[in-house]
């Protein structure tokens, strides 16, 4: 971890040092306070840090044993709803970056660019950007490096004991129905958030690995997964205790049991899967990051 | 410049230069004309250093008539320190590109071509941004040039229609002081006076070649043996533009007649004008330090390529006064004016969404505006003899009504410039009618060396607006239960005292002080019905001096000083994402201007100003969902508004002697505009700007009348690159790249780099 830098305040223009030529001639701008009034905001850059958390996973069900997400851009808004109503943001992050989200440490990944001001809502995408002027969204670097706008791997528990190992890809893109052009996660109204961003702030978004899995089946993972190679013998038990119901499935051909033993202990998890887009409802909607100010050198 | 009550003085020393034809008149308002016959001997000495073409000696006795107006004890026109006449020597000392340039002249008043020759100027008088126009109240031969409740922005002036040569004199009122000042009369009102004075008229014929395919053709018609108000002026120019996509056709003709008719005087006039140009737009100053666009172009995307304006404009109008033989007089007048504006801009790239198609969004925030406006005013006034109840009290009352009507069809949408200007959203499609009706009286008192104005002015202003697409109902939401559209009406009225002191303390000094309440009126399709509509009002303070020492050594020399306070209870700004201004609350400027003239010598004129001023914010900006609590400091700086604003205007015309038959004549003028640091948004400055405009010229005038001019001029002569417009908004120009940038750029309109003209000139 390199150490945090402190904010930087992009320092006004001092109009009487400006070394011109028309300095002589602006003897009186300068003679007279005239320009120098009160500004109530200033550009500056806030560092931004994230960080994962602890994982502490239960007997029974998913374990995480990689949780990388494709985070950014992310934009904080003065009104309290972000998307439509965050035309004009106050601060911005333009890049996206992959957040591990079982690592405590916090990273910085960049600096959030603005103005000073009362910041009330948040929004960012998950590396996949809806395009304004086009259907297809923009996949930027960190989301292409995962393959998408997180990588989740895993291991199934029952009992203590991992019975098998899963691994899903995860595209969070707008669909058909949602506006262009604004950016996935936003702000509920009822999440606060409230921050007069001043020079020397710090921003850390700290997500919780849990909140990925939250809801999370055997069943749905058995039901969507995308069979290719085995590395280890199939679990005697797929069922968490939370899905106590049967794995079949009328509208699947094929049964969990088979299925499992087909895929040999890892579960490739296609993305079009209930359990992929359960996933990924976790990601935009509850594993929302936790937005942490400081000012201290070092990060929350 | 000149105050209003020096003009005689001046005008008399005029008439002494060209060859005895012409006119002494100490005040407009009350003439008595004689005409006499005069016989000049064949050896009569030309005037020493006539200021236009060297006169020829005449070779045979000749009788030329020769009118001589006096004026009995009038009423002066000044009412505050801030009110100056700026003449045609000092209009004509410096070079100037187009005819409204003329109003750089004017103490104070800074104006800028950012889209081009068909959109107005942008203007800022004593601290008022007045973008185009809705902080300044300006007429063209008494015409009102503003128009009210435009598209484009409140009280939108356009004075391309001003051709130079026809430009007499230029009457500044700065503050709002004279009762006569109606809607837009903010930082104060300009009236372009207009004529060509004897010593230069005839006809004239001049070709113009210049820098970035700049030609142009002038052509003035002013018969010598009518009044000086009485010409014909049209003008053809074209030009490429300097970088990218700025070339322009414009063309204007420009008309004047005045008659006599025993104690009644007439004048009429007519202008029209027309201009096509293409315009640049704004651009991204981080796009330009990251050389993704260069100063002086454009975005390559085919929504900026599309950028352009047009202008259309007619206007004329009639005046009649009357002055008694007791010291009474009155005025009557009537104008008409067409205009059509349109313009296709866009200031913020890709962001857009539309409201009336489902799922339209991000072709191109090319923003159409169109705005026609069919208006016709009256006005009148009286003004009593004076009455002396007590000598030396001398007292006058003077009772003015003015009305007028606009009929405006407006309307504002998106194109997609890539789909051959299809419209992708509608945003404004309304008419409204306006009528405007303003009262006031003014009554003056002096005794001996003091002098008084009480008066008031009132003015009633309503609306009829037909908002078609008022109630629209966005595709992406359930539609209701009603047929789209909204028509209201609403009225309001604005009243205020105007009053203004004056003292001569002798020496040619005067101590001055005015106070005054003014309005400028709201944009009609923010009006709800039957709202008592919301005047934006004005109460300024002046205190000052002039000196104008008496006697040769002096050199005619004038200095004005004053200080002023100004409040205007709701201020406006430009709103780059509608393409229009939009409320920001309460200011204030605190500030002081500086001003003389000098004629040191009879070839050399001299004038300047500074103007410097404090203008800040007195209360948060209006709160909107996006910005509910908008961050506000006391005295926090209004952005964009120059807090010092200077000028200097040298001109110098003197004969060479005998030349090839002729008389040769050497000219050379220079003109330097200094704008300090300006504050803009976020805390950050504008650099100052210093331009700097020259020329030479050399006369020849032949010995049977007429003759010949060269002039070279070069504007801008130290290349100063600079933003004739900067602003702050969120914009994208680069939606390829995936990200939207929000956060609010500094966008700049670039203003023209070094350029020259040639212009040759015949007279006759």
């Amino acid at each position: 971890m390199s150490p945090p830098r402190p904010a930087r305040a992009r320092a006004p223009h001092p109009p009487c040092a400006r070394p011109a030529l028309l300095s002589c001639a602006a003897l009186l701008s300068c003679a007279a306070p005239l320009s120098c009034g009160e500004s109530p905001q200033v550009r500056l850059q806030v560092p931004l840090w994230v960080a994962g958390g602890a994982h502490a996973p239960a007997a029974e069900g998913p374990a995480l044993t990689r949780a990388a997400l494709a985070f950014g851009p992310l934009y904080l808004c003065a009104g309290a709803q972000a998307g439509e109503l965050c035309e004009a943001a106050r601060l911005e992050w333009l890049d996206a970056a992959p957040v591990d989200a079982l690592d405590p440490a916090p990273v910085e990944v960049g600096a959030l660019r603005g103005l000073s001001g009362v910041a009330r809502s948040w929004m960012y995408d998950l590396g996949i950007s809806s395009q304004l002027d086009r259907d297809a969204p923009h996949t930027l670097d960190a989301a292409r490096a995962l393959g998408g706008s997180a990588a989740l791997a895993g291991e199934w528990r029952v009992g203590g004991e991992a019975v098998a190992r899963f691994e899903v890809t995860l595209r969070a893109e707008p669909g058909a129905g949602t506006e262009r052009g604004v950016p996935q996660v936003r702000k509920g109204l009822s999440e606060p958030f409230e921050r007069d961003v001043r020079p020397g702030d710090v921003l850390t978004a700290r997500f919780d690995p849990a909140a990925l899995t939250v809801g999370l089946t055997a069943r749905a993972l058995l039901e969507g997964a995308d069979c290719a190679g085995a590395l280890s013998p199939p679990p005697e038990s797929p069922e968490s205790p939370e899905s106590p119901e049967s794995p079949e499935s009328p509208d699947s051909p094929e049964s969990p049991e088979s299925t499992l033993a087909r895929c040999g202990g890892v579960w490739r998890v296609r993305p079009d899967s209930v359990a992929a887009r359960q996933l990924t409802l976790n990601l935009i909607g509850g594993a929302r990051p936790r937005f942490k100010w400081s000012r201290a050198a070092h990060p929350l | 410049m000149s105050t209003q009550a020096n003009r005689g003085e001046r005008r008399q020393s005029g008439v002494r230069r060209a060859r005895g034809v012409g006119r002494a008149r100490a005040c407009a308002a009350a003439v008595v004309a004689t005409t006499l016959h005069i016989a000049l001997a064949p050896a009569a000495p030309a005037a020493p250093a006539a200021p236009a073409a060297p006169a020829a000696p005449a070779e045979r006795e000749e009788v030329i008539e020769v009118t001589v107006e006096g004026a009995r004890e009038g009423r002066a026109e000044e009412r505050g320190a801030g009110d100056v006449v700026v003449g045609r020597d000092v209009l004509q000392a410096a070079p100037r590109q187009e005819g409204a340039e003329a109003l750089r002249a004017a103490p104070g008043l800074y104006i800028a071509r950012d889209l081009g020759p068909a959109v107005a100027h942008s203007y800022a008088l004593r601290g008022f941004n007045a973008e185009h126009g809705q902080d300044i109240a300006f007429s063209v031969g008494g015409v009102p040039v503003n128009l009210p409740s435009h598209i484009h922005g409140q009280g939108y002036a356009d004075l391309g229609l001003l051709i130079g040569d026809a430009v007499r004199e230029l009457s500044v009122r700065e503050g709002v002081y004279d009762p006569r000042q109606g809607d837009f009369a903010v930082a104060g009102s300009i009236d372009v006076r207009l004529g060509v004075p004897a010593e230069e008229r005839g006809a004239r014929a001049r070709a113009r070649w210049g820098a970035f395919g700049a030609r142009g053709l002038t052509l003035v018609w002013a018969p010598p043996r009518q009044p000086e108000e009485s010409f014909d002026a049209a003008q053809l120019e074209e030009t490429a533009g300097f970088g990218e996509r700025r070339g322009a056709l414009s063309g204007g003709f420009l008309s004047q007649r005045a008659w006599r008719a025993g104690r009644a005087r007439g004048r009429a006039v007519l202008a029209a004008r027309a201009a096509r140009a293409s315009v640049a737009g704004v651009i991204r100053r981080d796009d330009v330090a990251a050389g993704r666009v260069c100063w002086l172009c454009a975005y390559d995307a085919p929504t900026a390529q599309a950028q352009g304006a047009l202008a259309q404009r007619l206007l004329g109008g009639v005046w009649l006064t009357r002055a008694d033989a007791d010291g009474a007089d009155s005025e009557v007048g009537a104008w008409v004016s067409y205009d059509r504006f349109r313009l296709q801009q866009n200031f913020t790239g890709f962001v857009e969404r539309s409201r009336a198609l489902e799922g339209a969004s991000g072709r191109g925030d090319l923003i159409e505006q169109r705005n026609a406006a069919a208006s016709a005013g009256v006005e009148g006034r009286y003004r009593g003899a004076p009455w002396r109840p007590v000598p030396p009290l001398r007292a006058t009352l003077e009772l003015g009504a003015q009305a007028r009507l606009d009929a405006i069809e407006q309307s504002q949408g998106l194109l997609d410039a890539s789909t051959r200007l299809q419209t992708w959203d509608r945003r404004v499609d309304a008419e409204v009618q306006g009528v405007d009706l303003g009262l006031w009286g003014d009554l003056e008192g002096r005794w001996g060396a003091a002098r008084l104005r009480l008066g008031g002015r009132a003015d009633l202003l309503s609306y009829d607006v037909d908002d078609r697409l008022g109630n629209f109902s966005p595709a992406s939401r359930p539609k209701g239960q009603y047929i789209v559209g909204y028509r209201r009406s609403a009225a309001g009225m604005a009243a205020g005292p105007r009053a203004s002191a004056a003292w001569e303390a002798g020496g040619g000094l005067s101590l001055l002080a005015a106070y005054g309440e003014g309005y400028r009126s709201p944009q009609a399709r923010m009006l709800e019905d039957g709202e008592r509509a919301p005047f934006a009002r004005v109460r300024s303070g002046d205190l000052g001096l002039r000196w104008a020492p008496r006697g040769a050594g002096w050199g005619g020399l004038r200095v004005g000083l004053s200080a002023y306070l100004t409040a205007l209870s709701d201020d406006v700004a430009f709103d780059a994402e509608e393409g229009r201004l939009e409320r920001v609350g309460a200011t204030e400027r605190l500030g002081a201007a500086l001003s003389a003239e000098w004629r040191p010598a009879p070839w050399l004129v001299a004038a300047g100003s500074v103007t410097a001023v404090r203008a800040t914010l007195l209360e948060p900006p209006p709160a909107t969902p996006e910005e509910p609590q908008p961050p506000f400091a006391r005295g926090q700086a209004l952005p964009f508004v120059p807090p010092v604003v200077s000028r200097l205007d040298l001109g110098a015309r003197r004969a060479l002697g005998a030349l090839w038959g002729g008389a040769a004549e050497a000219q050379a003028g220079l003109g330097a505009s200094h704008l300090s640091a300006r504050p803009l948004p976020y805390h950050e400055m504008s650099p100052p700007v210093l331009l700097v405009d020259a020329s030479v010229g050399l006369g020849w005038a032949l010995e049977g009348g007429g003759g010949w001019r060269l002039s070279l001029e070069v504007f801008n002569a130290l290349d100063e690159r600079y933003a004739a417009n900067e602003l702050v908004f969120s914009s994208d120009w680069q939606p390829s790249d995936g990200v939207r940038p929000r956060v609010p750029a500094r966008h700049i309109a670039a203003a023209a780099p070094r350029a020259w003209a040639l212009q040759l000139e015949w007279r006759r």
